[in-house]
């Protein structure tokens, strides 16, 4: 008796608490011979936590130099310039009775670029400038300029033939292009003849593609956030609002009224139907239908019907399940007795769902209609056709305009560091601002279901 | 009766039926947006099908690739020939059964490790990622891969790189289907085959994940059905090719970005291409779709 | 004296810094039952649960003392082949679901990949069933589902899954709590026929149950084990005022 009551002293508590008991759960650890199965495990789930995280990483990294180059301008920059043309190569001949001719080349990446103007500067090497005179070859969309330069340069000596281009693109939006092109006359002899000979010595600009890029000075170029992010939340909002009546209706529907049978079911299969289409099929096929419909309705509407108006119109097709789904279970959720409460005292059915399920499930309904907007945020594919593709803030609903994800489809490919980096960088404020929204949502459906 | 009772009947007669007319509304309204609703469904479905059905019914839709775009001259002369949309079949097949065979070993293992050792911190955290995973953008994930396979590497576009970007996307289905179904086995389940001497792994391999299977074969064939129909990520990755490829290492069409190429062209016959591949990319869904109901409905292991 | 197959020698078990299990000392005598009885609360089930090392399984739970199992300390032994010498049967009957009747009740060996030639384990299967009294009820169904059984009629299925590993001790944690009366009685009347050939353990809340079925009977309070015996003069002369007050119904 007396060891129990050295024992009753020594420890804390005598007996063992019936919760703890029931909650204990088995785990794996304990076994010496199973570590190596519990390693492999571990690391397998490590490495798929480590490569999430590396996504996040790599989209930082990637697009430091953009974050270097703009900062916080980034946010303001109402535009989005890239360069569409480059200089491809200097020749040319100077001899002692006929001025420099020299040849510029272009080399021209995108279809449907038109020249509207360029401007030759050239400067000798101690900055003084020269006058020079430039020509097409051609009139329809060539890449070759012919350059006389009025007076003669001195052979050995670095000049600087500055080539500013302005260019529309293919949806006629004004571009501008700088190129530093520096070139040496080099002497020659050829049958007698004396012959100073355009040897390049360095041309820079941005060019595309895989070549090497980097940044002169007075480059006029600008990649700025503010036309992608307004695009992107104004087409989300509306299709929000546009979608929201229909898929609180089905909610209701659902929830409340005809929870089974065939009508439900009708209606499950369909909101199921609706979220199981890829997104190219609702890009597809509002591109050749609801397009041309809106377009029809209103003429006035840019874009020939790709507008803010239309990809808003897609996206809130596409979302209404995700609300739906979600809301019409908490609907259902609604505790029984709640609402007999209500019938008991001769309200109608309507006034139930006004006063008891509406304020019972509204932070599910408001978790769903989150989650439903994060989806809209980062879609691209039924965007991307209708949205008509002006890099511009959209300044009504019928403007074109251009969202983040659309623009990073659209332009990624093109190549160019900066832009990249650019693309990258709104890729990055993309994935925070559905990551805010998802967690908000799942935030508000965990609150939920402790309750 | 008073004058006054009579009145007050009336106000509350009157106010009861405006309540029952707005009841009736009310109930008009959610009926008529319900079934509004459904309308969309149904244009996309039949448009669809109007246009891109019957091409499937035509043998050779299926083994040609498309046709490089003919001249408006070369349509009125010829005819309109929309080719085929074999490279898009053979390159949604290779991608998507490739995405399967990475993020599937590597879900399950996750997810059995997650449901084993929920108190661990570090789980915790891997179920927070897994979480946030979920919402992201999928042309995120065709960014990501791009700047480490396509330019760091310089391995260049290819069938593996979309299908290691559509595997990061499947993978948090198939985690989170994975962990919720084990955790709704019942400890008892391991007690017993632990009292039996059993070995923690062979607990793990030959009881746990088999009374799982019912919930881990859902989330492959939710996850495989919702990387089947992805563009965003593949245009970057997988990038596309005119001709029928079996070379992974190659680029590769598949049948979203198909459509999304020839949907932009000039030329009809491609955009007729694009609705052909279009009707197959829905049937195929419906058809995925069909059948993780009916394993669903199968195979579901009560406790 | 019988031979003692199991001794517990100062046992102290713990959840954490919770101290759950008081210097226990014990030893079980072979080839009969013993009840293990008590208040909710008491410790019976994790008392049961040391002997086959399954409550280290549990977080945080540790072990102080000995167990002795045929004189050798079972905590010292690779438990997997402890477990395998004492088999366990749950409160809540546990068939695989995913295996039929024949390979639930092989499943100890295929599950260590021990691989018999057929005409042992059909062997093995029919004397375990008719060990378990369920052989004639389900020898045509050998190969369906154990899930299909009734709930009395699985738990014999693991009873039978149990006595296949031919074990030395048999640990019963409260086997017929979740069953009805009749079911309960088949239990008790196998309990009672087992017992020849296999020492049994096993944890009771029913006092009446321990009484018809055991021959030496433990009684445990607020972790520590208050008195063991023989079940017949335990329950007419019990030595401590608790276990009088139990027995009478004073306290459960």
């Amino acid at each position: 008796m007396s060891k129990n009551q050295k024992h009753k002293d020594k420890h804390q508590s005598i007996q063992p608490r019936p919760e703890q008991a029931a909650e204990a759960k088995i785990t794996p650890a304990v076994y010496k011979g199973d570590k190596i199965f519990n390693r492999v495990l571990l690391g397998v789930s490590a490495t798929v936590f480590i490569v999430l995280l590396g996504i996040f990483i790599t989209l930082l990294s990637s697009a430091t130099p953009s974050f270097e180059e703009f900062g916080l301008r980034f946010f303001t920059i109402d535009k989005w310039f890239a360069r569409m043309t480059s200089v491809s190569g200097l020749s040319g001949v100077q001899t002692a009775n006929n001025p420099l001719r020299m040849e510029v080349k272009f080399i021209s990446i995108i279809d449907g670029a038109s020249v509207t103007s360029e401007k030759f500067h050239l400067f000798t090497a101690d900055n003084s400038s020269v006058p020079v005179t430039a020509k097409w070859f051609s009139s329809e969309f060539s890449n070759k300029v012919e350059v006389i330069v009025q007076n003669d340069l001195m052979p050995g000596v670095t000049n600087t033939l500055v080539v500013l281009k302005n260019i529309l693109d293919y949806n006629h939006f004004p571009l501008a292009d700088i190129y530093r092109c520096r070139f040496v006359l080099l002497q020659t002899n050829i049958n007698g003849f004396d012959y100073n000979i355009v040897k390049t010595v360095s041309i820079s600009g941005e060019r595309y593609g895989d070549i090497e890029s980097y940044i002169t000075e007075g480059d006029q170029r600008w990649f700025g956030a503010l036309p992608f992010v307004s695009g992107t939340l104004l087409t989300s909002l509306l299709a929000l609002l546009i979608s929201l009546p229909f898929s609180l209706a089905i909610a209701v529907f659902l929830g409340e009224y005809f929870t089974s049978g065939i009508v439900s079911d009708v209606l499950k299969t369909t909101n199921e139907l609706l979220a199981g289409i890829p997104s190219i099929i609702y890009g597809f096929w509002a591109f050749k239908f609801v397009a041309p419909l809106v377009y029809e309705l209103f003429p006035y509407s840019d874009g020939g019907g790709s507008n803010i108006l239309t990809a808003s119109i897609v996206l809130a097709i596409m979302i209404i399940p995700y609300s739906a789904s979600l809301s019409r279970e908490v609907i259902n959720m609604v505790p029984n007795d709640l609402k007999e409460a209500a019938y008991a005292m001769g309200a109608t059915r309507y006034e139930v769902v006004k006063r008891v399920i509406v304020p019972y499930s509204s932070s599910g309904i408001v978790a769903g209609t989150l989650l439903a907007f994060g989806r809209a945020l980062g879609e691209t594919m039924a965007v991307t056709l209708v949205i008509g593709n002006k890099n511009e803030i959209p300044q009504s609903i019928f403007s074109s305009g251009q969202t983040i994800a659309s623009l990073i489809a659209s332009k990624y490919a093109e190549g160019g560091r900066m832009q990249i980096a650019a693309l990258t960088e709104l890729g990055l404020i993309l994935f925070v601002i559905t990551l805010v929204f998802g967690l908000l949502g799942r935030y508000l459906i965990k609150k939920l279901s402790v309750r | 009766m008073k004058a006054i009772d009579r009145e007050a009947k009336k106000q509350v007669t009157k106010s009861v039926g405006k309540n029952i007319l707005k009841d009736r509304i009310f109930e008009g309204l959610v009926i008529l947006f319900s079934i509004l609703s459904i309308v969309p469904l149904i244009f996309i479905l039949s448009y669809i099908f109007a246009k891109g059905f019957p091409k499937l019914f035509i043998p050779e839709f299926w083994i040609s690739a498309p046709p490089v775009g003919q001249s408006k001259v070369a349509i009125e002369t010829i005819g309109m020939n929309y080719g085929g949309i074999a490279n898009g079949i053979i390159g949604t097949f290779f991608v998507v059964i490739m995405a399967a065979f990475i993020a599937v070993p590597l879900g399950v293992m996750t997810g059995v490790y997650l449901a084993e050792n929920r108190q661990s911190k570090i789980v915790n955290a891997i179920e927070v990622a897994v979480d946030m995973i979920q919402g992201v953008p999928s042309i995120i994930f065709g960014i990501f891969i791009n700047i480490w396979l396509v330019t760091t590497m310089k391995a260049g576009y290819s069938a593996i790189a979309g299908s290691i970007s559509l595997a990061l996307m499947m993978l948090p289905i198939v985690i989170k289907s994975t962990e919720e179904t084990i955790k709704l086995i019942p400890d008892t389940l391991k007690e017993a085959a632990v009292a039996l001497g059993t070995p923690y792994y062979k607990v793990i391999l030959k009881i746990i994940v088999p009374a799982a299977m019912s919930g881990i074969v859902t989330g492959v064939l939710v996850g495989v059905t919702r990387i089947a129909g992805e563009t965003a990520p593949l245009i970057f990755t997988a990038f596309g090719n005119p001709n029928v490829n079996y070379n992974v290492t190659q680029p590769m069409e598949t049948l979203p970005t198909l459509i999304y190429n020839n949907a932009r062209s000039a030329s009809p016959n491609l955009i007729e291409n694009a609705w052909g591949a279009s009707a197959a990319l829905v049937v195929l869904v419906l058809l995925l779709n069909i059948l993780t109901k009916v394993v669903v409905n199968k195979w579901k292991v009560k406790f | 004296m019988e031979s003692k197959i199991l001794e517990v020698v100062g046992l102290n078990a713990y959840y954490g810094d919770h101290l759950v299990l008081k210097d226990i000392n014990a030893a079980f005598p072979e080839r009969k039952a013993t009840a293990i009885m008590g208040p909710s609360g008491c410790g019976k089930s994790t008392l049961i649960r040391t002997l086959n090392r399954m409550h280290e399984m549990n977080i945080g739970a540790r072990v102080e003392g000995k167990i002795l199992l045929h004189g050798e300390n079972i905590l010292t032994v690779n438990p997997i082949v402890l477990r395998r010498k004492i088999g366990m049967v749950f409160q809540r009957p546990n068939p695989f679901p995913t295996m039929s009747i024949y390979d639930n009740v092989i499943a100890g060996y295929k599950l260590n990949g021990v691989n018999l030639p057929k005409l042992e384990r059909d062997q093995i299967v029919e004397k375990s069933l008719n060990s378990a009294a369920l052989w004639n009820e389900v020898k045509d169904k050998l190969h369906k589902r154990g899930t299909f059984l009734s709930g009395g009629q699985q738990q014999r299925l693991c009873i039978a899954r149990a006595l296949a590993m031919n074990p030395d001790v048999l640990l019963l944690d409260e086997p017929t709590s979740a069953l009805d009366p009749k079911a309960t009685s088949h239990i008790e009347e196998l309990i009672v026929d087992l017992k020849k050939e296999v020492s049994i353990i096993l944890v009771t809340h029913n006092i009446a149950q321990a009484g018809r079925v055991s021959d030496y009977t433990a009684f445990m309070y607020l972790g520590e084990l208050i008195e063991f015996g023989p079940t017949e003069k335990l329950f007419t002369v019990p030595e401590d005022k608790r276990t009088e007050e139990y027995l009478s119904g004073k306290f459960g």
